[in-house]
């Protein structure tokens, strides 16, 4: 049997958002996940959120991050679902830059995206007329 | 996020306390930038009280790397939590980063 719980939060397009998005997902996977596992579910989250105030939205504070979160105990385990209104961004057209690369052209950024394919079991980018929206899945032992 | 510099004789030692995510790694980036500038032959990062890092606190990280290499500066990082190393480890950036076990092991301990 499948149990959904549904959490939604909407905050600030603004990076000063992000730790309370992150308090947001700690809280609610708490007493379902372990410290060191729900911190990487948690950071995942922060980098597509991140990615999506600086980038995609430019840092236009007046814009609204939804960022919904599912929670499945089985059989797909947690799904995320964040939304927002910025320029969408083609993952399809995304290539992983190596990790070597990324220290040789002493890059501060590039690694976030590469973070959040290594934590979750899959990552997905779409858009409606209205919305962008990021799913990320993280099965569940 | 707070950050405090300790300049001592041989080295410096950068305290990071607090979470270091994208709305805060300018701050270190610029803490790194003027230790520098002090010219010490050993940059010390304490973790001890870091409870969080994401991808733009390692970007500063791994920006440096080559500065550090190419002026002879050893570069160390100890104190961290289980959970800040984990996050480390999933880029296999901890192969990259001398990582002491103490803040003994930081100042004294020779890394190749």
């Amino acid at each position: 049997m499948t149990n959904t719980e549904q959490h939604t939060i909407q905050v600030k397009c603004d990076l000063s958002s992000l730790k309370e998005i992150r308090a947001f997902i700690d809280e609610r996977l708490s007493l379902m996940i372990n410290d060191k596992e729900r911190n990487l579910i948690v950071l995942a989250v922060d980098e597509v959120c991140a990615n999506l105030i600086i980038h995609s939205n430019e840092g236009n504070a007046e814009a609204v991050l939804k960022i919904s979160l599912k929670i499945e105990n089985s059989p797909d385990g947690i799904l995320f679902e964040i939304y927002d209104t910025g320029k969408y961004f083609n993952y399809e057209e995304y290539e992983e830059p190596h990790f070597e690369e990324v220290v040789r052209e002493q890059r501060k950024g590039s690694i976030g995206l590469i973070l959040v394919r290594r934590i979750m079991d899959k990552v997905e980018f779409s858009h409606s007329e209205t919305y962008n929206i990021c799913r990320l899945f993280k099965k569940m032992d | 996020m707070e950050i405090a510099t300790i300049i001592e004789e041989g080295y410096i030692i950068i305290g990071v306390e607090g979470d270091l995510d994208a709305s805060s790694a300018i701050y270190l980036d610029q803490e790194i930038e003027q230790s520098l500038e002090i010219d010490k032959k050993r940059v010390i990062v304490n973790c001890e009280k870091l409870e969080y890092i994401s991808s733009a606190g390692l970007g500063v990280f791994i920006s440096y790397l080559k500065e550090f290499q190419s002026r002879e500066i050893t570069f160390v990082i100890y104190g961290m939590s289980d959970k800040v190393k984990n996050v480390f480890q999933i880029l296999g950036l901890d192969n990259l980063v001398n990582i002491a076990n103490s803040k003994d092991e930081a100042i004294n301990e020779k890394f190749d």
